[in-house]
């Protein structure tokens, strides 16, 4: 497969979500600003503290890695 | 007709959006209150409420916290659907619910509209920033939508007042002719255990409810619930959940899933959107300004010019206040007779409160910058660009709004802190948020890098040391967080999740608002409790003005003709006064630090208010000061000596001004400060332990930068 953890992909990549994991929480926090399977988002700046843009919107998420697990394959 | 005629019961509405979508503005516009509005997420965070006549029906509003979601995971959040789904007790339920929306996001902002259709109330669905959708080729088919969804859509701007009579008539609508909103579709499993559960719920539940209690697998809501209803429900929950799990349901996923696959398919027909990825206008400036390198450097230049314009800019406005104030004394001192009222008026309210209210200009300045840096979209990715910094100290980037907020004020800099989920990363930030210098310290600095570190150096220098002051807490600040993480509130951080709203032009009336709001409560304070203060300083400084000898001060310095002993008479009364007193009793705690019983003394008088201080080095220094030798309290201060004796050395230099201003920077002298603290965390200890922290670091700081600073200086 080639899934990769989020914080892999470079900036300006953009790729398709397969699979967000770990704290019940913050998944479903994360699933209605629209981060979930199969959402396609874009990586602004790539860090540790990243930017995404999904739909329309601009997410700034951070030290995230830990507690949750989001997988994406890369789209061109 | 008129408000006589309008039914006595009014219609009630509750106000829901996400953060950013223009809810403050709309609310303003349709009552005509003035409140704050902000540009990050989150920052209404207390419940307005008002009321409007639209056609003789008296309708209220109620304001609530921006939402992504009415499942609730912060304090915030949790007041916001109580207050719409009817369960807190000081409100009674909504009539209606005014959903505004986004429309340049409007997928995204129907989930929350999605929720709110489940709640059995009627919806009225308002889009905002048609006007943005439109500038980046999304065409929107009102018309249509509202159809498909059978509930009134009006496009609105609030700003330019667009929109507004529709929305008023299909709320007053309404009234008589109730359009229930659509459900939305999840699958037949979902569907019917939810439905066990709504026929558990009894008359208060509703289909939003009793999906709450199933997707939220530990949600806030839910027990909150289960108390308030008094019903045992978690076996029923339990049972259904399982039943879903077994069918291969993933929980946590299910419901965004099920919402967006609907909004999808009721928002396709009715928008069209330019093909392909666009680059937008903030994604293009995103690039620089939220660069790890660019981004960090243009931060810094924008702090960097901002508290150089707070010198520049002011320096011709605070003149010309200071002149109208030596106008005024001079005018109150050629009709008032010599003697207590005079000296009452003269040197204790017009030097104490004038000398404030010369700062007025560097706050304007300074509100000014917040807001404008607010309003156009900036201060979310400072957020950002600080995420990872505060992350090193234990915190996210969400603390890092509450704490430059503070930069203007420590009290709505506490209040933000709301928007942290995590408890011991909410109070630590509470716990620094004074730190930070806030405009009420601006005074102090501006005063003494006026008088001591501006002459013979660049025009960029007296910038350069206010924003090394303002740096102190924003060093501090984050350090201290920092200890207080790996000590006393030991945990791990909350995640950073924020969304960052797009670049726009501030807008000149919110700025404005605020600089005026701000501005406002300054002259206020200065008006009543830092006027009060003054009195008081000047009284215990006035009296007793009879010496133990029996000598009559005033009329032993009214008597006599030559100057020095005039001045000598002066010192002595001013001693011998009651603060005088204090002050020589305090003067061996403060001598390490450089100060003389005179700085003593105003420092103790501004712990209730820092910005006292000001006035109080006025009063102190400057009582009794004949009107031809009136001077600015910057020069008085510069030619001050120890003791007031001329043979003596100059009471300040450079090390003794950083000490009183390092001490001012570090020390907790506002009682605003400690009411809100208490407010927030409900107990009188925080705000104890902050003062205590906050005054013994003060102390330790000014005493290391006087002692060290005589070795360099
Ligand atoms: N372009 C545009 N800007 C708007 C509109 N409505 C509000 N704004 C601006 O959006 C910003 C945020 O509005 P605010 O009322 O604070 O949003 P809230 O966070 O939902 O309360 C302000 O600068 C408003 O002037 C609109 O329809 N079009
Ligand atoms: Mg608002």
């Amino acid at each position: 497969m080639n899934d990769i953890p989020l914080a892999m992909l470079e900036s300006g990549e953009w790729a398709e979500v397969t699979d967000v994991s770990g704290n019940p929480n913050i998944v479903s926090r994360l699933s209605e600003l629209g981060v979930m399977n199969g959402c396609k988002l874009c990586m602004l700046q790539q860090g540790q503290t990243c930017l995404l843009k999904v739909g329309e919107s601009r997410l700034s998420l951070g030290c995230l890695y830990s507690d949750c697990t989001i997988m994406v394959r890369p789209v061109v | 007709m008129n408000e006589i005629t309008a039914p006595l019961k009014s219609f009630r509405i509750a106000l829901l959006g996400n953060p950013n979508t223009g809810k403050t503005t709309l609310f303003n516009v349709l009552t005509g209150l003035n409140h704050r509005v902000g540009n990050y997420p989150g920052v209404t965070v207390e419940i307005k409420k008002g009321r409007f006549v639209h056609q003789s029906n008296a309708i209220e509003i109620l304001d609530i916290p921006g939402t992504y979601s009415l499942a609730p995971r912060s304090p915030d959040e949790l007041l916001s659907v109580e207050l719409v789904l009817g369960l807190n007790p000081l409100e009674k339920v909504p009539d209606a619910l005014l959903v505004i929306a986004d429309a340049s996001n409007l997928e995204r902002n129907l989930y929350l509209a999605t929720q709110a259709f489940e709640t059995g109330l009627p919806v009225i669905l308002a889009l905002s920033m048609v006007d943005l959708a439109n500038a980046s080729g999304v065409k929107i088919d009102f018309k249509a939508l509202s159809e498909k969804l059978g509930i009134p859509v009006i496009a609105i701007h609030a700003s330019k007042r667009k929109g507004l009579d529709e929305l008023k008539n299909a709320i007053v609508l309404l009234q008589t002719e109730k359009r229930m909103p659509p459900v939305p579709v999840f699958s037949q499993d979902v569907i019917s255990n939810r439905a066990k559960i709504l026929g558990l719920l009894g008359d208060k539940g509703s289909l939003f409810l009793a999906g709450r209690l199933l997707f939220e697998t530990d949600g806030f809501l839910a027990q909150q619930l289960e108390q308030k209803l008094s019903l045992s429900l978690t076996p029923a929950i339990l049972e259904s959940r399982e039943a879903l799990k077994s069918l291969g349901i993933n929980l946590v996923s299910i419901e965004a899933k099920s919402r967006y696959a609907w909004i999808r398919e009721m928002v396709q027909p009715c928008i069209s959107k330019p093909e392909g990825r666009v680059t937008g206008f903030t994604d293009r400036v995103d690039r620089i300004l939220t660069h790890k390198v660019f981004g960090m450097f243009f931060f810094f230049l924008i702090m960097f010019s901002m508290f150089t314009a707070l010198f520049v800019l002011a320096q011709p406005l605070m003149e010309w206040i200071g002149e109208g104030k030596s106008l005024v004394g001079q005018g109150l001192e050629s009709i008032l007779p010599d003697g207590m009222l005079r000296s009452l008026l003269v040197d204790g309210l017009l030097e104490g409160v004038g000398g404030v209210v010369v700062f007025l200009p560097q706050i304007v300045i300074l509100f000014g910058f917040l807001s404008v840096l607010e309003d156009c979209g900036y201060m979310a990715r400072a957020a950002f660009l600080m995420d990872r910094v505060m992350a090193k100290c234990g915190l996210s980037g969400k603390s890092f709004i509450p704490l430059l907020s503070s930069v203007a004020c420590a009290v709505p800099g506490v209040l933000a802190t709301r928007v942290i989920e995590d408890k011991r990363d909410r109070l630590a930030t509470i716990l620094v948020a004074p730190l930070m210098s806030c405009s009420a310290r601006l005074p102090v600095y501006v005063l003494f890098i006026g008088a001591f570190l501006t002459e013979g150096y660049g025009w960029w220098f007296p910038g350069l040391v206010l924003f090394l002051m303002y740096g102190i807490g924003f060093v501090t600040a984050p350090l201290a967080a920092m200890l207080f993480k790996s000590t006393i509130l030991k945990g791990k951080g909350a995640p950073f999740l924020m969304e960052l709203p797009v670049y726009k032009t501030p807008s000149f009336s919110v700025v404005f608002a605020r600089i005026y709001e701000a501005s406002l409560s300054f002259l206020k304070r200065a008006g009543t409790l830092i006027a009060a203060t003054m009195v008081l300083i000047w009284a215990v400084l006035y009296f007793p003005y009879i010496s133990s000898t029996g000598e009559n001060y005033p009329e032993r310095i009214a008597a006599t003709e030559n100057k020095a002993e005039q001045d000598a008479l002066l010192l002595e009364w001013k001693k011998n006064s009651y603060l005088g007193r204090t002050g020589r009793l305090i003067e061996p705690v403060v001598k390490p630090l450089g100060w003389d019983w005179r700085i003593g003394v105003a420092t103790l008088a501004s712990f209730p208010a820092r910005e006292v201080v000001v006035g109080t080095l006025s009063i102190v220094f400057g009582l009794g000061k004949d009107a031809e030798d009136e001077q600015q309290l910057l020069e008085i201060l510069q030619k001050a000596r120890w003791n007031d004796d001329p043979d003596q050395p100059l009471l300040f230099n450079v090390p003794s001004a950083l000490s009183l201003m390092v001490f001012f920077a570090l020390c907790c002298q506002c009682g605003s400060t400690l009411m809100v603290i208490r407010q927030e965390t409900g107990t009188w200890f925080w705000p104890a332990f902050t003062f205590i922290y906050m005054t013994g670091l003060a102390y330790i700081a000014a005493l290391l930068t006087f002692q060290v600073g005589l070795l360099f200086l």
